[in-house]
């Protein structure tokens, strides 16, 4: 397993770290300093006497010279990987013999164990007692010896965690079909696995006063924009919170505007789409304990790519992609036109339907407006029950609800049938839209629409889609304007927004970068992103 | 932590903002939303001329869109027909409001049919109310009964085909236009455009009841095989302004069809070249250029070339289709039919002076400034406009056969 394990955050958490609710029952951060049973017992009183904590006393004796040593192994059981323990951090230690002329100096002693006996690949010699402690509870396993105020930490992080399987929210029929675990080592190799260059960057922190959690930020050196790495990593500091379990928590913190239904920030749990992404000039955020990564910075046309574009024809893709555009426009506009159609706009419609139309709502009790959204409401309700139903029972309830509900409604004459096909159409139209925030940000407006189209009709409609674009067109994400490439128009950048134009005309990664650097980070946007940053997070101190 | 607070006020303030708003939107009302089963959908006016101060008789065909295609209906008739006198249009369609339950809405209406009476008297009120009324189309068609038959009778008739009358008397129309060739579709701009004509007017589609008047109005008439009462087409009503002059006849129709570049498909019946039987020719394409000349503005000069392509359809002769000589001459003949037709209209119009070609735009156009010259008395000068007409007509294949087997019966005696 391949892991990242930067020590240079020690002292960036630090400033986290540093509250005074943590410090009151703990003796800081002083060094691990005294005797061992003193420091156990250190240990053992700040973590609440957790029976997890492994404390494994050992002796380092030279046969030959007498000499002897107390030494001790201490690892949370469960978190690290007890195999390596025993195989490699033990039997080192039980072997090793401590030379005369260093048993003097712990400090020599504790380097010469880590250089000449360890049998280990990845540890480090630490002196301080947070990075001690933080290590314990990430699975690490620190060895102590007795009067030296050094401790060596030997990288044993292990334990369970899911395996790499399909992903089940971003599907595809071809193209990889692995995805994002909880275990943010996994995901970083799950990348660098793609992209195998040196220029491919990776820093990482912790945030969370709490939970510590691990947080990489991975980019192409060279094709990103230095600007925004250095923006995405102070925005990232400035996060007070005291836990972060999923990659949402930080989006919010760190995203441009923070009252709008749309996402700004693009997130996906497939390392294909996440290397594409980087190959693209764009940063990768990573965060230990989920499977969703984050992109930044994204535009609003990245929620209608699929990775499923690049892996057919580029003539089927833009079919496809049409496809999922038209969906959206229907998934707003699909109830709200209908409503305005049939309540103002009569004369729109084709003369027969009209009167099948008219010959639907004889006898129906409610107006349109009312009709639709009795509709709509049942519709979130199913779906809403269907996310969280146990799987044994999911099947009923949508057979419940689709069928018998909707046929039911109809023949009790309460619903009109046309009214249950627009409804129906717009819930699969939700679905063909491939990123799920951007679903629920349409579902959302719907509304929206459906409210004016129900009072003013297409003049309302017109007016809402007016004011929806200019919202649209308000919105950044860090700095980037969230319409663009089409509003600011950009040529070059046409080539993947409705279009997937075929491989070959599309530029190479990295001058593809370059220009997109050089687009999306145009200058009158530049002064806005610091604007933004500092206006709509409500986190900044 | 200062700063977080003023955050969550300027977000809470806007959110008042927005209730506030949102608030406003239900004090406006919904404007003019109706719900479809509010509506009364009209899909045929019919304007009788009566007796007395309100002097006009409204006849609404509203759609039963039960009957038509929902579960519920109850075997009534598809459509039905609301009636109210008025001293005008308006007035006499807000009338019907005693009767009809719901919202009269005319925006669907597809045929708007006058009485002879009617139009003789004179439709510029009618028209006007067409063109004003913000629901009519203007793409909505306009018809004149013939004496005999009121409009009142052919907006109740029921057809077999299509259960709105309304819509399929537009389709009975197009197709006619489309296969016949002795009329054309005539919209409410056409009327309000024919009515603007100098010392002209519109040309409007005629309509008459094959058979009794009364019985096609009644569901009975649909449980005959032979309708006892049908709307068909009649010839074509001429107005000048706004007042019908006369009917003109088949050839004449076909004359203006010519003219008016409006010629799709149409048979002509000439007798054979060489044993005088009927031979049916059918346009395949035709196209009519209208020139004027204006070199002598006391004289002016209307030119017709007609350009027409034809296919044979009905032999009965035992002619040789592929003798080009042949061809030739029923060419020849067939010009001459056509001349003669598009002669008569003409004719016609020159004796009622009444433009109804728009000789006059043709000559605007050709020369503006002869035109204003000639364009006070353009009433007096249009009865003596000298017409030419140059057809041309190709005949281009005889379908599936050249001679017809009667060829080879002749040869053996």
């Amino acid at each position: 397993m391949l892991r990242n394990r930067s020590r240079k955050p020690a002292s960036q958490h630090r400033g986290s770290d540093e509250k005074p609710r943590e410090q009151g029952t703990r003796q800081g951060n002083m060094p691990p300093l005294g005797e061992l049973k003193e420091i156990f017992e250190r240990i053992r009183q700040e973590t609440g006497h957790s029976p997890d904590i492994i404390i494994r006393e050992v002796e380092l004796k030279d046969a030959s010279t007498e000499i002897s040593l107390a030494a001790a192994v201490v690892f949370l059981n469960g978190l690290s990987n007890e195999k390596s323990i025993n195989h490699f951090v033990m039997e080192s230690l039980m072997k090793f013999k401590p030379d005369e002329e260093v048993i003097s100096d712990k400090r020599r002693l504790m380097e010469s164990l880590l250089k000449h006996s360890l049998s280990f690949g990845e540890a480090i010699i630490e002196n301080e007692w947070n990075d001690l402690i933080l290590a314990l509870l990430s699975g690490d396993t620190v060895v102590l010896i007795e009067g030296c105020d050094q401790v060596l930490i030997i990288g044993t992080q292990g334990g369970e965690w899911r395996s790499v399987t399909e992903p089940s929210s971003q599907l595809v029929v071809r193209g990889p079909k692995d995805s994002f675990v909880e275990s943010i080592g996994t995901n970083i190799s799950l990348i660098r696995r793609r992209i195998k260059n040196p220029d491919l960057w990776l820093e990482s922190m912790k945030i969370g006063s709490v939970t510590h959690t691990h947080v990489a930020i991975m980019y192409l050196e060279g094709v990103v924009d230095k600007q925004l790495v250095k923006e995405i990593k102070r925005r990232l500091k400035d996060i007070q919170i005291d836990g972060v379990l999923e990659s949402a928590y930080i989006e919010e913190f760190i995203q441009d505007a923070t009252f709008t239904p749309f996402p700004t920030v693009f997130n996906t749990e497939r390392p294909d789409v996440a290397a594409g992404n980087l190959l693209e000039g764009k940063v990768v955020l990573l965060v230990d304990g989920t499977p969703f990564v984050l992109v930044l910075p994204t535009v609003f046309a990245q929620f209608f790519q699929s990775p499923e574009d690049y892996a057919q024809r580029s003539d089927i893709s833009l079919l496809m992609r049409l496809i999922r555009y038209i969906s959206f426009i229907i998934l707003l506009l699909g109830p709200s036109v209908y409503i305005a159609l049939t309540t103002f706009h009569y004369e729109m419609i084709p003369s027969l339907l009209l009167v099948n139309f008219m010959a639907q709502r004889e006898g129906v009790p409610f107006p349109a407006f009312i009709e639709a959204m009795l509709m709509e409401i049942t519709f979130e309700i199913l779906r809403e029950a269907g996310v969280r139903m146990p799987r044994a029972i999911g099947q009923t309830v949508s057979i419940v609800g689709a069928l018998i509900l909707g046929q039911a409604v109809v023949e009790a004459g309460i619903i009109t049938p046309i009214m249950v096909i627009v409804v129906a159409l717009t819930g699969i139209a939700s679905f063909a839209i491939p990123a799920y925030n951007l679903s629920i940000a349409g579902r959302l407006f719907r509304f929206y629409f459906m409210v004016l189209g129900g009072m003013f009709g297409f003049y309302g409609i017109t007016l809402g889609l007016i004011a929806l674009v200019a919202h649209m067109n308000s919105l950044r994400s860090f700095g980037v304007p969230y319409l663009s490439p089409i509003s600011p128009f950009v040529l070059q950048s046409q080539k993947d927004i409705i279009f997937r134009f075929p491989m070959w005309m599309q530029k190479s990664p990295d001058q593809s970068g370059n220009k997109q650097e050089k687009i999306r980070v145009a200058e009158e946007v530049l002064p806005q992103r610091k604007d933004s940053g500092s206006d709509h997070n409500p986190a900044k101190p | 932590m200062g700063k977080n607070r003023s955050h969550w006020v300027e977000a809470l303030r806007g959110l008042l903002l927005l209730i506030c708003l949102f608030g406003v939107l239900f004090l406006t009302g919904c404007w003019d939303a109706k719900e479809l089963n509010k509506r009364a959908v009209v899909s045929g006016i019919g304007i009788d001329l009566a007796k007395g101060e309100e002097k006009y008789l409204v006849s609404l065909q509203i759609i039963i869109a039960d009957e038509i295609s929902g579960k519920i209906g109850r075997g009534a008739t598809p459509t039905t027909v609301y009636q109210a006198r008025g001293k005008t249009i308006i007035d006499a369609i807000r009338n019907t409001s005693r009767k009809v339950p719901r919202l009269v809405s005319p925006a669907q209406a597809r045929m708007i049919v006058m009485s002879e009476d009617v139009a003789r008297e004179g439709v510029a009120g009618i028209v006007d109310f067409l063109d004003r009324d913000s629901d009519i189309r203007l793409t909505a068609k306009v018809y004149v009964v013939k004496r005999g038959v009121s409009a009142g009778d052919i907006v109740s008739a029921l057809t077999p085909i299509g259960k709105i009358t309304g819509y399929a008397l537009a389709q009975k129309t197009d197709l006619a236009s489309q296969e016949l060739g002795e009329n054309y579709s005539v919209e409410v701009d056409d009327v309000i455009r024919g009515m603007l004509i100098p010392e002209g007017g519109p040309v409007l589609n005629g309509l008459t009841i094959d058979g009794d008047v009364k019985a096609g109005g009644k569901k009975s008439s649909l449980e005959s095989s032979i309708s006892p009462g049908m709307v068909q087409l009649y010839r074509m009503a001429v107005f000048k302004g706004d007042k019908m002059q006369l009917w003109l006849s088949e050839e004449e129709n076909r004359g203006l069809v010519w003219i008016k570049n409006k010629m799709k498909k149409s048979v002509i019946v000439i007798p054979s070249p060489k044993d005088g039987g009927d031979i049916s020719l059918e346009v395949m394409r035709s196209r009519t250029r209208m020139k004027a000349s204006l070199n002598d503005p006391e004289h002016p000069v209307i030119r017709f070339s007609v350009m027409t392509q034809f296919s044979i359809r009905e032999v009965n002769s035992n002619i040789d289709l592929r003798n080009p000589y042949e061809l030739q001459t029923m060419e020849q003949t067939v010009q001459q039919v056509i001349q003669k037709q598009m002669q008569t209209v003409v004719d016609k119009a020159q004796s009622i002076k009444c433009d109804m070609f728009t000789f006059s735009e043709a000559m605007e156009r050709a020369d503006p400034v002869q035109w204003k010259k000639i364009k006070n008395k353009w009433g007096q000068i249009f009865p003596r406009v000298k017409v030419e007409y140059h057809v041309d007509a190709v005949i281009r294949n005889s379908q599936m056969r050249d001679r017809s087997f009667k060829y080879y019966t002749n040869s053996e005696q």
